[in-house]
């Protein structure tokens, strides 16, 4: 290999290093990619873009996560959650993390490295529509609910709530909100975000090498020019990780907390009308607008 | 001519004493208001708790359970409203219906609206109470004793 080099000035050989390490990178991203084509399509349409303040204790984002073709990482300390609790049965959380503090300290951010995401990684949502009555009674309730089952408020206006609870404690506290007030309607989603996680995982073992061999070439840089070319690609490699690491961080809080959103208003009307609608006028007049109005 | 006088004034005057199918006794507390057009009888406190009658014809017919059913879905569903109760209710001349509690919130306050049912061959009698939680609640003795006073003709 060195005598394959010696015909060459110096600037070359660095020149061709560095050609050499982006292909092997290439390469590497490239088994990410192969990876991203086994894996069953991730509903990145549907993933949820929340921006809602998260608590800090949810995750550090700096975590390695060991890829299914890659073998297992050094344990760095990091997140247990990317093996997600046990299911009770299909489409319910399981209990497993019943105990989690909550925010100060969710079962994410405890444990030891996780291998792989060995089942599910379930989002669950549910949206609530209440009767207007006593809404702000029902608003506290709400809040107070959330708190003492270990999770936390999100979003609070006079007619809507957002909270998040435990995972395994989302149907508990579903139940519990229901008997708040008048349920009119409820709407509970799951969203399975295993294939894309396992993807952004795979992506940023990948970055993480590619940065780590870009630091190097950077301490060999020669000449000025070089230098500056393996900065720029160094700091397309940062802000790619930074991305990743902020989407995994939001995924693994959005796993191990439910979503819950009640609102105080009549469901909004579908175009095709889901309430019935009887052909009697008087039924419209009723209500404490005519009523009242003198 | 005096024979047909005799009938169009015999005619009009039916007409006058039929105005309304029902009898309602104002409670005490309370002022009947005149020239209603949305309702057959409307009357209210100096403070805003408000009674009201509606007679409808029963037409297309249906049974109590219909119509009560009916209120329910469209106070609940499309106006927000929560249903508190529901309770068998009877007239004093021993005609029975059915009585919807609601709850809802007036700019922020919470309001309470009691319709009751009452049905006849020929019509639907609706009796609506309504006003801030506080002031139904002070006066259901009122609310109560104009129900059971309501007579259907």
């Amino acid at each position: 290999m060195k005598d394959f080099f010696l015909p060459f000035t110096r600037r070359d050989r660095l020149g061709a290093l560095i050609s050499l390490c982006f292909v092997a990178c290439l390469s590497a991203l490239g088994c990410g990619g192969g990876a991203m084509a086994t894996a069953p399509e991730a509903p990145m349409s549907a993933a949820p873009a929340e921006a809602e303040a998260r608590p800090a204790a949810a995750g550090g984002g700096d975590e390695l996560y060991a890829s299914p073709n890659l073998g297992p990482l050094p344990e760095r300390g990091g997140y247990a959650q990317a093996t997600p609790p046990p299911m009770k049965k299909e489409g319910v959380p399981s209990q497993v993390d019943a105990s989690t503090p909550g925010r100060e300290a969710p079962s994410v951010a405890t444990g030891s490295e996780p291998k792989t995401a060995a089942g599910p990684l379930l989002i669950y949502k549910a949206q609530v529509y209440m009767a207007v009555f006593e809404t702000k009674k029902a608003i506290d309730a709400v809040e107070k609910l959330a708190k003492d089952s270990g999770g936390y408020l999100v979003s609070r206006e006079d007619t809507r709530i957002t909270v998040r609870v435990p995972a395994g404690k989302f149907d508990g506290a579903l139940d519990e909100v229901g008997k708040l007030g008048d349920l009119l309607h409820r709407n509970v989603n799951v969203q399975d975000v295993t294939a894309e996680y396992t993807d952004l995982a795979i992506r940023q073992r990948n970055l993480d090498v590619m940065r780590e061999r870009l630091e190097d070439l950077l301490k060999k840089a020669g000449k000025v020019e070089e230098a500056l070319q393996v900065e720029r690609e160094l700091e397309r490699v940062a802000g790619e990780l930074e991305r990743i690491k902020g989407r995994l961080k939001l995924l693994r809080e959005l796993v191990t907390f439910s979503t819950i959103t009640v609102e105080f208003q009549p469901r909004p009307v579908d175009h095709v009308d889901s309430k019935v609608r009887l052909p009697f006028p008087w039924l419209d007049q009723l209500g404490l607008g005519e009523l009242l109005r003198l | 001519m005096k024979r047909f006088s005799l009938c169009l004034a015999i005619t009009l005057l039916g007409a006058a004493g039929c105005g309304h199918s029902f009898e309602a006794t104002t409670p005490p507390g309370f002022v009947e208001l005149e020239d209603q057009e949305a309702y057959d009888y409307r009357a209210t406190t100096a403070d805003g708790l408000v009674i009201a009658v509606r007679e409808i014809d029963h037409d297309p017919k249906g049974e109590i359970g219909f119509w009560t059913r009916a209120i329910e879905n469209r106070m609940r569903q499309r106006g927000g409203y929560a249903l508190l109760s529901t309770k068998d209710v009877k007239t004093g001349g021993g005609l029975p219906g059915k009585q919807l509690r609601f709850g809802h919130d007036e700019s922020g306050k919470p309001h309470l609206y009691t319709v009751t049912i009452f049905v006849t061959d020929d019509h639907i009698f609706l009796l609506e109470a309504g006003g801030t939680k506080e002031l139904v609640e002070k006066q259901s003795a009122e609310l109560d004793a104009f129900v059971e006073k309501f007579r259907a003709k």
